[in-house]
């Protein structure tokens, strides 16, 4: 009887809570967004080195040593490119063979090439001393942890990478932990010889953007870290200035896989346009960028200087900021100018044309920085020539061309003619970082209409594809 | 067209032409051509230049002008306005070559862009500049210069989000929604008001065979460029959108697309100043007429891009729209007044009627001291009108001095419809309440004018397509309130959770209430002689099976899902409001149980029938009479006295009273909530059902006063369950299935109703 009574009962209130529980949920607000399915809050260890650090270091190389002596496992960092300057073997497109390439043995329109130069341009290796070919690339202990590990903000690399007399190395090794944004910004922010000078989407703005400048390391705080992964010092990441190809890249799918815009019309854009496109409606917004760098001018001490506009030693500038990207078709490989090639000084050489077109499917319109300007190329071989500039008796100090493309010459193993000339090159640096938040993303009317930002002739189609749509 | 109008025209596009440029690309196939004057002679200026003549040298001028709604009085459009970069054709001897014809670079001509449509019609960007409202907003009205779309709807076509201009809008960080979505996806005017003869756009004959869906035959691309028809088509939201694919969380979503146009959900809360009155009777300081609007607030001092500009409430009245079909939609007032010269009928010029207001830059000392009240030394906006007759006859005087025969106040009320300036999909109004509630847009007063120029009404003009329902009265300060039915809505539509029949829900609370009274005063009689009497505590006897499985599992079931009806009805109806509840949450709970029920009720009329277990229903003719008086005295009297019930007839499980109960409520009254819920329901999901029954507003107050019998049923029923051994006893034997049997008694009891 009793039982009855409990089982009709329960019953009926089951039945009660159901109703309930309907009206209930019918009412439910939606969860909250959920972050990016990929995304894994990191642990980051704090772990404090200064009880481990000696009192005193007689040197650069002592402070590695005391690093390897806890951790002989980051000596793997000297396989990566960060260490030897070059990559893996690859075959470059237009060239025969497999080749590495990388800075150590590439030409750029900034700069211009390494080899040589190595007083200045060593400042940013992560070793200690590269001064010529007889830098022992093998022995651990040229490696500087310090300049991507300290955290004191005070720790100076000089020339040949040498730390500076001012840098306190032990105060720096006490402060040691997981890169902070500073870290990667010393040297990457600096790329070109000045702030802002090369990326155009980096520059010390990173390192406390507002949200609308990156949402990621401003919003969210990432470190670059977080995108760049480093499993056993092989960071994540290639720029298409020294490399081909990204196989060891990262991408915006690492996180926000699968991801659906909340206006269904969007994706259909997903397979023609890049998430950067998009995304980055401007680059170089706090911070200007070159954006024009003619060596031809260079040498004139009649001439007032301005890092902005004009130095002796480097030539005639310009520089742009909060820069709308140029748009090009992009499969994620480049074409290479290689050390040797030939080259049309009547006509623009590209040194890493982003390769793609409409009809290659892996292609996606991608937003990039172009570099444009005159470089020093040899005008009786025809190609463009690796001068030696600040390394020691170069351009710098003598301002004689010729001399200087002797010594480069000897430097990177080069026949020099005698006749020198000046070409006009591009770089193009395909943009991912300066991320705006979502709402600043770019909205029809900014590509699509009158005042679009795409050529879409250039890009190879008929007309706007909203009025003939888009390839198939 | 005069040289007044066209300098009017050059000057008002020439200022208009900030916000609203956009570059028309030159025209790579359209011949070379010379501007030629009204003789057709060459020309090699702006002014000279005749269009009718030069570009009526290819395309038909004479059929355009008599093809067209763009005429004089209405407007003075003309060729260049709309279809011209910038709307004016710039000539000067440099852009003409050698034989005086244009140069390719000048030929900037083609379909008419946004920027056009917008130098007459309201404000419209294309969102590369910072959305402002120029200085002209509140300029004086010209020929066409209505900025209808604007002041009219309160729409600005733009693409750009509404976060990023530069008016101050009410909550406007949140406003991260483009202005006109439309336009920000580059779906633009001629879009939907394309030429009625555009190949392009029209399918051509259709309908006339019915084996034909499309006719192909067609004119040519030529035939049109020489012959457009310039009555340009008004389109339908449906013309591109299908509701039905969308809008699943909509409740009886076939009825809200059959008799709501979209913009009522989708064009609420417009942010644009839309005007209430543009009264050119009266001039401001400045020489613009004065214009009150809905949803601006200006406080001292502010222009139009600093004062505040809250969401837009439009009226909702019935409408036939342009796909004929008649539905409820928002429109915006506006009442235009101007002075009108009673002998002929035309009106007064403003530039006269701005002289008689101004003089030398500013109110004339005469105007300021008739008009300022306060003493202020200005004008202010809430002096600044003709609100008695002295104010009126004093500046008629002024305009007669002027020369003006009999001038007269007139009062014009446009209706426009809200049409642009829709906005994103979570801009729409997704809140049932805003209509399905006792306080409803449908209902709502309307304040047509604060106050009344002249003290003359405005008038509809002829051919108006909207119906305004209700009753124009009188307003606090003078001006025309719109009152309509409280519990009604447009078009006579009944609208669950709003509309009502008031006296059905008088009485049947009425009922509920003297049930609920009587029940009270009964048990509470009941207790009280019980404890005089003292505790007597009945034998209790054997135990018997009266109530088997399928009669308990079917009384439980109809009392859950009457309950649940009962509660989520209240919710709909909207008059108890317990609030734990949405309104598509209550509906939906509703219907579930609706069904529950009913099927339900026929698997218990089924299992009756079978049985024939529905003989306990059917009264027993013999001595029944009699047996029901007993019962009914035993109610009112013998309870009280703790008397025994009285023995049903043999072989009878229920008393008369619950037969004579029970006839009524499964033969009349379930059947009629059934199949007027049905019929509710059925509207719903398919809205011809309501052509075919007239309407819901007989059918849904029956519904609703059956409604109120079960309620008062139920109150009855639960108390008379506790008129047992014990209160609980009957409870019990409804759960268990055993009922108590008196010792001495050989026919056992029936249950209480």
């Amino acid at each position: 009887m009793t039982k009855k009574y409990l089982l009709l009962g329960s019953m009926f209130i089951a039945v009660v809570a159901a109703v309930v529980g309907v009206a209930v949920a019918l009412q439910t607000p939606p969860a909250p967004p959920q972050a990016a399915p990929g995304f894994s809050k990191r642990a980051r260890p704090h772990f404090d080195h200064a009880p481990v650090t000696p009192a005193k270091f007689d040197g650069p190389q002592a402070v590695t040593r005391s690093c390897l002596g806890c951790h002989p496992d980051a000596a793997h960092v000297m396989k990566t490119s960060h260490w030897q300057w070059l990559g893996e073997e690859v075959v470059v497109p237009g060239h025969e063979g497999k080749t590495r390439i990388g800075k150590k043995n590439l030409l750029n329109n900034f700069c211009l090439v390494n080899r040589g130069n190595e007083k200045t341009c060593t400042k940013c290796h992560i070793g200690y001393g590269w001064a010529d070919d007889s830098f022992d690339f093998k022995n651990p202990e040229n490696v500087d942890c310090l300049v991507c590990h300290e955290k004191t903000g005070t720790y100076v690399k000089g020339m040949y990478g040498i730390p500076t007399k001012e840098s306190d190395l032990v105060a720096a090794a006490k402060s040691v932990g997981t890169p902070q944004r500073e870290n990667c910004l010393g040297c990457h922010a600096f790329g070109g010889g000045g702030q802002g000078v090369k990326h155009g989407d980096i520059d010390s703005s990173l390192a406390h953007p507002f949200d609308e400048e990156d949402v990621h390391m401003g919003r969210h705080g990432f470190l670059c870290v977080d995108c760049h992964k480093a499993p056993d010092h092989q960071i994540k990441g290639r720029a298409f200035s020294v490399g081909v190809e990204d196989s060891n890249g990262v991408a915006c799918s690492d996180c926000h896989d699968g991801h659906k815009h909340t206006d269904a019309r969007v994706d259909t854009h997903v397979k023609s346009v890049a998430c950067q496109t998009c995304h980055i409606p401007e680059f170089a917004g706090q911070l200007p960028t070159k954006a024009w760098w003619d060596w031809s001018k260079a040498g004139d001490a009649a001439r007032k200087e301005d890092p902005h506009g004009y130095l002796k030693i480097k030539g005639e500038f310009t520089y742009q900021q909060d820069a709308v990207p140029e748009y090009r078709w992009f499969n994620g490989t480049v074409g290479r100018y290689l050390l040797g090639d030939k080259i049309d000084p009547n006509k623009v050489t590209v040194l890493n044309p982003p390769l793609g077109g409409i009809d290659d499917p892996k292609a996606k319109i991608w937003p990039f920085k172009i570099h444009r300007g005159k470089q020093p190329y040899d005008a009786g071989f025809n190609y463009l020539f690796p001068p030696v500039t600040g390394g020691k008796g170069g351009y710098w100090t003598t301002f004689d061309w010729d001399s200087a493309f002797r010594l480069g010459s000897e430097a990177s193993k080069i026949p020099y003619s005698g006749k020198y000339g000046f070409a006009p090159t591009e770089m193009y640096w395909p943009l991912s970082h300066m991320v705006s938040t979502k709402e600043n993303a770019l909205a029809c009317t900014d590509c699509h209409g009158e005042k679009s930002r795409m050529d879409w002739k250039a890009l190879g189609y008929a007309a706007d594809p909203i009025k003939t749509g888009g390839r198939p | 067209m005069t040289r007044l109008a066209a300098a009017l025209l050059v000057l008002l596009s020439l200022a208009a032409a900030g916000p609203a440029s956009s570059q028309q690309p030159v025209n790579p196939i359209h011949p070379f051509f010379a501007p030629l004057d009204a003789a057709g002679k060459k020309v090699r200026t702006a002014e000279e230049m005749n269009p009718e003549k030069t570009c009526g040298a290819c395309h038909d001028a004479a059929y355009i002008a008599a093809h067209t709604d763009h005429r004089p009085p209405k407007s003075a459009a003309t060729c260049i306005q709309c279809h011209v970069d910038g709307g004016r054709l710039d000539i000067r001897p440099e852009r003409l070559d050698a034989e005086g014809k244009l140069r390719r670079e000048s030929i900037r001509i083609g379909t008419p862009r946004a920027a056009n449509c917008g130098v007459c019609h309201g404000l419209v960007s294309d969102g590369k500049s910072h959305v402002s409202l120029p200085p002209t907003f509140e300029g004086s009205p010209a020929p066409g210069h209505t900025w209808s779309l604007t002041q009219g709807e309160g729409a600005i076509v733009a693409p750009q989000r509404m976060t990023d201009s530069f008016l101050d809008l009410e909550g406007k960080e949140s406003l991260a929604a483009p202005w006109d979505v439309h336009a920000a996806k580059l779906v633009d005017c001629i879009a939907c008001h394309y030429a009625a003869n555009s190949p392009a756009r029209t399918d051509g004959k259709k309908g006339a065979l019915r084996y034909l869906t499309a006719d192909p035959r067609r004119q040519t691309q030529a035939e049109f460029l020489v012959r457009p028809d310039h009555r340009l088509a008004e389109q339908d939201c449906r013309a591109c959108h299908d509701p039905m694919k969308a809008h699943a969380f909509l409740p009886y979503r076939e009825r809200h697309m059959q008799v709501l146009s979209c913009a009522v959900c989708h064009a609420s809360g417009l942010m644009g100043p839309a005007a209430e009155m543009v009264d050119a009777t009266a001039v401001t300081a400045a020489g613009n007429p004065a214009v009150r609007y809905r949803n601006v607030e200006r406080r001292a001092g502010d222009t139009m891009n600093t004062a505040r500009i809250r969401p837009l409430k439009p009226l909702l009245v019935e409408r036939v729209e342009s796909d004929g079909v008649r539905r409820v939609a928002p429109v915006n007032l506006v009442s235009r007044y101007r002075w009108v010269s009673r002998l002929d009928g035309t009106d007064v010029p403003f530039e006269t009627v701005a002289r008689a207001w101004r003089e030398a830059g500013d109110h004339a000392p005469e105007v300021v001291a008739m008009f300022d009240a306060d003493r202020s030394g200005r004008i202010d906006e809430a002096e600044l009108r003709l609100d008695t007759p002295q104010k009126t006859e004093f500046m008629a005087a002024r305009l007669r001095a002027l020369g003006v025969n009999d001038p007269v106040v007139v009062g014009q009320l446009d209706a426009h419809p809200l049409a642009h300036g829709i906005s994103t999909r979570d801009r729409a109004l997704r809140d049932c309440t805003a209509c399905h509630a006792e306080e409803s847009r449908l209902a709502d007063d309307y304040l047509v004018a604060a106050y009344l120029p002249g003290g003359s009404p405005p008038r509809p003009p002829d051919g108006a397509r909207v119906a305004l329902s209700g009753l124009l009265a009188p307003s606090d300060g003078g001006g025309l309130v719109l009152q309509r039915d409280r519990d009604g809505a447009p078009g006579g539509l009944h609208v669950l959770g709003h509309s009502r029949q008031a006296w059905t829900n008088r009485l049947g609370f009425v009922a509920f209430l003297a049930v609920l009274l009587g029940v009270i005063v009964h048990g509470a009689l009941r207790y009280a002689f019980g404890r005089k009497r003292g505790r007597v505590a009945h034998p209790v006897g054997e135990k018997e099976y009266v109530f088997g499985r399928y009669e308990r599992l079917w009384h439980w079931t109809m009392a859950v899902s009457g309950i649940a009806l009962i509660v989520t009805g209240l919710e709909v109806h909207g008059a108890a409001g317990f609030g734990f509840m949405t309104l598509p949450a209550a509906v939906a709970i509703h219907n579930t149980f609706a069904v529950i029920l009913i099927v339900n009720a026929f698997l218990a009329l089924f299992y009756h029938l079978a049985t024939a277990a529905i003989r306990n229903f059917i009264p027993h003719p013999k001595g029944f009479m009699a047996n029901a008086l007993e019962h009914m005295t035993y109610q009112a009297r013998g309870i009280f006295y703790g008397e025994s019930h009285p023995r049903n007839a043999a072989g009878q499980k229920l008393n008369p009273l619950q037969q004579l109960t029970y006839l009524a409520l499964l033969n009349v009254l379930f059947p009629l909530q059934i199949v007027t819920g049905a019929l509710i329901w059925a509207v719903g999901k398919w809205p011809a059902v309501a052509n075919a029954i007239g309407g819901l507003h007989h059918v849904a107050p029956v519904h609703n006063a059956g409604a109120w019998l079960f309620l008062t049923f139920f109150v009855l029923h639960v108390y008379l369950v506790s008129t047992g051994r014990t209160p609980t006893d009957h409870l019990k034997s409804m759960i268990t299935g055993y009922q108590h049997v008196d010792t001495d008694e050989a026919a056992p009891e029936g249950a209480e109703p």
